[in-house]
């Protein structure tokens, strides 16, 4: 492979197109297979990038996408230059690697000891009780959440810090506990799903490892440590590389849903998304709403090749790519 | 002046179909190869007679020779938004004639480039200036050009508080309903009221309370610089943040937030008048052009016997007209458009089969004059979206329905010409030079301002740190933006 990188002579080349070609008649069956999704990653996710144009021009409706005419980066302006441009992107790089972390760290750790259960019948029944919340709306959530902490009928206040004496605490008032309420609902929306993911890799480790293990006197935290948790790795690796693509969006429901809109709380709960939801919320501003996207898309993307370079550095069969 | 616009408007009104038919005959041929143009209805219930009221507008149409169709395009209330961006932006299946309420504004609309100028209709179409007014057509424009036409109906409102009757009586002073009061009488009214019934709340929207303070905030729901005095008096824009006013009116909701006026949790909580009409607040703020009207209002829509205080005087401001109707730039056949919108405001029987349905079928007529839902019917049972005129481009054409106050229309006509006017009417405001400012003093504002004027912080602390962050953000670059803008749109 790499000496055809430094020189290509015309011999390799046509032993590489031929070898295409008796590939692609090999695997015409798989191809075929393949082919719909092609087609609708195209349509789906390839073709309305032209559409991208918009966040640098002035979109006139009457004038369509291609004869709107070109603004320049106007339509960034007003992501910066304000107070909120800092909260912004603070807090949604803060929370993105906060919740990475904790989630993965918690996740795996329920992976695993879900994999140490014998009991099949009680296995089945954690594994639908932890994935349950993932199915919940955020809009239900954020009244859940509101049950817990309203200000006068709150359980929170009304049957935790009443009776024992302390003051109520108008939670929506104080942006100061925010971090920590989101994320908790958080974790506890997202980590079933998560470790049922990693559990679904883990069940597929080949036992052998563990018998022999086993044979050899290791304990059960030995066996984690030396054969689950290494095997994992290129799992953990993959789902991080692939959620650092996401760093500069958010969970739209989390941050808007949970806090209600509430305005006292904007400090810690505005991420990129719910401040360009909010600030086009007055007009219909498609150029702007683009802006926005493509700025969070370029970034994401830029986090994603770093990483997956210091990755393949470090250990080249982990690399995504 | 007056008594003579009024008879204009009236004897327009009672021309209409007639002066509609004359100015489109000469050029209408055969009906088939009329071109058909769509426009917007939202009904709030099951439609099932689309066909058949389309089929007798049509067939109206025809009978008065009026060289065009019409197709309605029903459309869900939930979705509006969505479905009109995209017909908006279809020429293959494009809306002719829109209002941009529920979804957008003028601005927007036009900074878009989804409406075309309607200048020209004043020309082909002069009586579209008696019908509207020609004091309320600058609700329709801007920088100078007409791009929609304003929906004929009340500009001008007086706000009042309403309480329910039972608790009105049980403090007794049911008897004073219809009298004009001060801020003080009513919050003695309110501490009786409370004290009587501690189970209701008393504000419903707290934030409603701003208009008892009599500023013209030129249409900004962020109140970005108001006018005193509703802008009779000057026209200087001041930030109405930094004023005594401001502060009082946050000193009065902690107050108010104490004596327990607000809801529960005020800030976790929808704030509209829905609460008033689901009995947990016992009484709400209103308004309305005239105090029979608010009392219709108050017994239709809130099913709540109530009795009405009145808190301020008649005035037209730049808030009145949220909406208009325009002709969408994707329309393929922009003089029929045009020839069908001046219709909408000028033929009563298209508007009345519009805004309510065939006689007979879906209303009847008492020998008044009064339109009434069908013997056994309701509005869910009723197949077309009765009722809900107002939305439309000229209500006052349609007959008053579920009422027994005929002169209904006539009242709001003359509240317009009664109440006082702001002179800033018809200004609207192009944020697009200071958008940053804009948006930031936005996100500034929703952070602080429901907290203090729900009483749900402490106003020395907050207060400070809400002026100081409005005046980072830009404020004052808004403000006086907004003030060259309307120097230039008065003439200054």
């Amino acid at each position: 492979m790499k000496s055809s990188k430094n020189a290509i002579t015309p011999e390799i080349r046509a032993k590489e197109r031929k070898s295409f070609r008796s590939r692609l008649k090999r695997y015409a069956p798989l191809y075929l297979l393949a082919l719909p999704s092609f087609i609708y990653l195209i349509i789906n996710n390839y073709m309305p990038m032209v559409g991208l144009t918009l966040a640098f021009k002035k979109f006139s409706f009457a004038k369509g996408i291609f004869a709107s005419p070109w603004n320049g980066v106007e339509n960034f302006s007003y992501l910066f230059g304000s107070k909120w441009a800092k909260i912004m992107f603070k807090n949604t790089i803060l929370y993105n690697l906060v919740f990475l972390v904790l989630g993965t760290v918690f996740a795996v750790t329920v992976a695993i000891l879900l994999n140490e259960l014998v009991n099949a019948k009680l296995k089945q029944v954690y594994q639908t009780v932890i994935l349950i919340p993932h199915l919940f709306s955020m809009v239900i959530v954020g009244y859940i959440v509101f049950a817990f902490l309203g200000g006068t009928n709150g359980f929170v206040n009304s049957h935790i810090l009443t009776p024992l004496g302390a003051k109520a605490i108008n939670w929506y008032t104080k942006a100061k506990y925010w971090p920590v309420i989101l994320t908790i609902v958080h974790l506890w929306k997202g980590f079933g799903f998560q470790s049922i993911v990693y559990y679904a890799t883990l069940v597929g480790f080949d036992q052998s490892l563990y018998e022999a293990a086993m044979v050899d006197g290791a304990t059960k935290w030995q066996q984690i440590k030396s054969i689950t948790i290494p095997l994992l790795k290129p799992t953990v690796i993959i789902l991080t590389i692939m959620s650092l693509g996401r760093m500069f969006n958010s969970d739209f429901g989390l941050f808007y849903q949970v806090p209600q809109n509430n305005g006292m709380l904007y400090t810690t709960t505005t991420t990129i998304d719910t401040y360009v939801y909010r600030a086009l919320m007055m007009d219909n501003d498609v150029g702007r709403s683009l802006a926005a996207g493509f700025l969070q898309s370029i970034l994401g993307f830029i986090v994603v090749m770093l990483a997956n370079f210091t990755v393949r550095k470090v250990d080249e069969n982990s690399a995504l790519f | 002046m007056k008594k003579r616009l009024l008879s204009v408007v009236l004897a327009g009104a009672m021309a209409v179909s007639m002066l509609g038919g004359i100015n489109v005959m000469a050029e209408a041929g055969d009906p088939a190869d009329w071109p058909t143009v769509s426009f917007p209805i939202l009904p709030v219930v099951e439609v099932t007679d689309e066909e058949a009221v389309e089929q007798a507008l049509n067939d109206y149409l025809v009978s008065i020779d009026a060289g065009v169709k019409a197709d309605a395009v029903l459309i869900d209330f939930g979705s509006v938004s969505q479905v009109m961006t995209l017909m908006l932006s279809s020429t293959e299946e494009p809306i002719d004639v829109f209002t941009y309420n529920f979804f957008s504004n003028l601005t927007s609309v036009v900074k878009n480039e989804q409406v075309i100028p309607l200048d020209d209709m004043l020309e082909t179409y002069p009586d579209l200036k008696d019908v509207i007014g020609e004091d309320y057509l600058p609700l329709g424009q801007l920088n100078g050009t007409q791009y929609a036409f304003p929906v004929v109906g009340s500009y001008a409102t007086i706000w009042f508080y309403a309480m329910r009757r039972d608790v009105a009586e049980d403090i007794g002073v049911a008897d004073r309903s219809g009298e004009k009061i001060t801020m003080d009488e009513l919050k003695e009214m309110l501490a009786a009221a409370k004290e009587a019934h501690p189970e209701y709340s008393y504000f419903p929207v707290g934030l409603d309370l701003v208009n008892v303070q009599d500023y013209e905030f030129l249409a900004d729901n962020d109140w970005m610089g108001g006018i005193p005095k509703n802008a009779t008096e000057s026209t200087e824009i001041i930030n109405y943040y930094e004023t005594d006013d401001f502060e009082n009116l946050c000193r009065q909701a902690a107050e108010f937030a104490e004596a327990g006026y607000f809801m529960n949790d005020p800030l976790n909580q929808t704030h509209d008048k829905s609460h008033y009409k689901n009995g947990v607040t016992g009484g709400t703020l209103h308004n309305a052009f005239s105090y029979e009207s608010a009392m219709d209002d108050l017994k239709t829509t809130y099913t709540q016997d109530s009795v009405l205080f009145q808190l301020t005087d008649l005035t037209a401001n730049c808030s009145a007209s949220g909406s208009g109707w325009c002709v969408s730039s994707v329309s393929q056949n922009p003089d029929a458009a045009k020839k069908f919108l001046h219709l909408l405001y000028t033929d009563e029987n298209v508007m009345r089969f519009i805004a309510q349905g065939i006689e007979g079928q879906h209303y009847v007529v008492d020998e008044n004059g009064c339109s009434w839902y069908p013997e056994g019917k309701s509005m869910t049972d009723l197949g077309w979206s009765t009722g809900a005129a107002w939305y439309f481009p000229n209500q006052t054409l349609t007959l008053p329905f579920n009422t027994t106050n005929v002169n209904i229309y006539k009242d709001m006509i003359a509240a317009n010409e009664e109440a006082r006017h702001s002179q800033c009417i018809g200004f609207i405001f192009d944020s697009e030079p200071v958008y940053d400012q804009y948006v930031a003093v936005d996100s500034v504002v929703k952070e602080y301002r429901d907290a203090l004027l729900y009483g749900q912080v402490d106003v020395d602390d907050i207060l400070p740190m809400f002026r100081e962050e409005l005046v980072d953000a830009g404020i004052e670059e808004v403000i006086a933006e907004k003030q060259a803008q309307l120097d230039a749109f008065l003439g200054k």
